[in-house]
């Protein structure tokens, strides 16, 4: 039918049952934002709020579409065999090979994880795959327009974005193949549908992203909003008077607000108080590790393999970031 | 919930997502929150939404055996269709208050126009006393503000971005001192001068999340308008700043020389 459950291999971890109610408490959550958003509405603090959320959301929409549609569009028409003839098989040749396939293709984040899944199990070496799910976020074409759209006038911008996730895609590809610490990977979950029409598996495909990262977006500029507008300016200010800490502390930001790639430019540039260093590591720490691509690497390739791969991407990511704000920005 | 009315509810919250995104473009509303630049791409991208929603819905019933579950993260996107039925305003005074850096408060407080341009040959001081040496401003004084919205007479002033005026007033006042110029923005309090109001614009380099206040403080108005008051202001600057402002420099105080009371603009923001 339309699930493959993958081969049961000794040491799998046992898949929890979903919460059958989880439903009723999203439901919830949901009435209670909209009470709250509409009873606050007149007042004067929560109006800006408000106008500060919907602006994030609205300049996002139109990356966030394009995004989702070609990302729809790989799902549709480049077929599991199709991967397994063109993909490179190991080596270093393999990871680079990967790390650019990744730039060339569009994808948002929550797309790249079961893609790259996908190409595992197609046969694609462990670590090429990887690099192609740091890659594939960070900079393809869409990421990369919309961070020139995000800071107009400076293109060094999107220049040290490009180099900064580069070098982290291929760096930890590199190291994950080195250390063959591949093994870790625990299981795989086939969550390919098959059998639909290519009309209906294209707009069910776009209406699955839209609604995944379109949720995550509504969380990441519900919070930039509410920095904008409750954090005091001074502490703000302070903040980003220390290099170290204003670095840390976007990184740590991009983590917990696990924004969308295609739109997290634009939350980046709203950070107007933080040196362009720290809007980098925003930029780049972001697509690669955050609260919810952890979740969903820990769900797809399991939580020990993931308690290694998380930390290795941050580091490697404000390294990255940090090195390229020193020579670009 | 049942997968099927899951990803049912899903295709019609995306579908609300787009007819929301069209309807705000079309209305002209999105110029509050992002750049008018982008209209099309909203509007094509509403519709793209609407397209793939009403498509799937289709194809959810007519093929039951080919649903995708949908997580529940999606449904916050109603809080974004509600938020933006509301239609909150563009960036007003409040906001512009709140932003402000208020950081040498004692010296402004006790002289209000103290700070003077250093590049100011003459006459930095007393603003009154340089209303006289126009030849228009003679019927300064009689502007009574607001109401003065009576067919003005043709104006030489030269209109000029606010954000054009505060980057000469830093750069190069000269090119823009004691000449009349127009300006429009909406007006929000003066913290440190009595009888005076800031005209305020925000500028955004992309959407109103990063936005800035430009500000320049209006001295000689017989009434302080409301606060968020949209005003085409003529007026004269000859050199004096007051506080500071984001760039950390002096905020420019001009002197009213008429103001007409004037509808929000289409597009709020300067870009």
């Amino acid at each position: 039918m339309t699930q493959t459950a993958a081969e049961p291999r000794p040491g799998i971890e046992p898949v929890p049952p979903p919460f059958r109610h989880r439903w009723i408490v999203v439901s919830g959550l949901v009435a209670a934002a909209i009470v709250a958003v509409w009873a606050l509405a007149d007042s004067a603090i929560w109006a800006t709020w408000l106008t500060l959320f919907v602006s994030v959301l609205l300049q996002a929409m139109p990356f966030l579409v394009l995004g989702v549609a070609v990302a729809a569009a790989v799902a549709t028409f480049v077929t599991p065999s199709l991967l397994e003839r063109i993909a490179p098989k190991g080596g270093v040749g393999s990871v680079t090979a990967a790390t650019c396939a990744g730039v060339l293709l569009p994808g948002c984040e929550c797309g790249a994880v079961p893609i790259s899944d996908r190409l595992m199990r197609g046969g694609v070496a462990p670590a090429a795959a990887l690099a192609f799910m740091l890659a594939a976020p960070a900079i393809n074409p869409i990421v990369l327009v919309s961070t020139a759209v995000a800071f107009p006038g400076r293109p060094e911008m999107v220049g040290a974005r490009f180099v900064a996730s580069f070098a982290v895609a291929l760096g930890v590809g590199m190291l994950w193949m080195r250390r063959d610490r591949a093994a870790v990977i625990e299981r795989v979950v086939d969550r390919h549908d098959h059998g639909n029409s290519r009309l209906a598996t294209f707009t069910g495909s776009m209406v699955h992203d839209f609604l995944h990262a379109g949720g995550y977006l509504v969380i990441g500029a519900a919070a930039a909003a509410a920095i904008q507008t409750f954090v005091p300016q001074d502490l703000l200010d302070a903040v980003g008077a220390s290099p170290v800490i204003a670095v840390l502390g976007m990184a740590l930001l991009a983590v917990v607000l696990s924004i969308c790639s295609e739109a997290d430019a634009f939350v980046a540039a709203s950070f107007t108080q933080v040196s362009p260093t720290a809007q980098l590591a925003f930029m780049v720490t972001g697509p690669v590790v955050d609260l919810k691509l952890v979740s969903m690497q820990a769900g797809v390739f399991g939580t020990r393999f993931t308690a290694r791969f998380a930390p290795t991407t941050v580091v490697a990511a404000v390294g990255m970031s940090v090195v390229m704000g020193w020579i670009l920005l | 919930m049942d997968p099927a009315v899951s990803a049912v509810a899903g295709s019609v919250l995306t579908v609300l997502v787009g007819l929301a995104t069209v309807v705000a473009t079309w209305s002209g509303v999105f110029t509050s929150y992002v750049k008018s630049g982008l209209r099309w791409p909203l509007v094509v991208s509403g519709l793209v939404l609407i397209g793939a929603g009403v498509i799937s819905i289709v194809a959810n019933t007519r093929e039951p055996g080919h649903r995708r579950t949908v997580e529940g993260v999606g449904a916050l996107l109603v809080v974004f269709v509600v938020a933006l039925a509301l239609t909150p305003p563009p960036l007003g005074a409040d906001a512009a208050a709140a932003r402000t850096p208020n950081r040498l408060p004692a010296t402004t407080a006790l002289e209000p126009i103290a700070i003077a341009d250093a590049s100011v040959d003459s006459s930095s001081a007393v603003p009154d006393s340089a209303v006289g040496d126009d030849g228009e401003a003679s019927s300064a004084p009689s502007v009574d503000a607001p109401v003065t919205a009576s067919v003005p007479e043709p104006s030489t002033a030269f209109p000029i971005s606010l954000f054009d005026l505060v980057s000469y007033s830093i750069f190069l006042p000269e090119e823009v001192m004691d000449e009349p110029l127009e300006i429009v923005g909406f007006a929000a309090a003066e913290p440190d001068i009595p009888g005076a109001f800031r005209l305020t614009r925000y500028l955004i380099s992309c959407c109103a999340a990063d936005s800035f206040p430009l500000q320049v403080a209006l001295v000689g108005a017989t009434d302080i308008p409301d606060q968020d008051q949209w005003l085409v202001v003529e007026a004269i600057w000859h050199g004096d700043v007051t506080g500071v402002n984001q760039f950390g420099e002096g905020v420019p105080v001009l002197e009213v020389i008429s103001m007409t009371p004037i509808d929000p603009p289409a597009e709020p923001y300067e870009y």
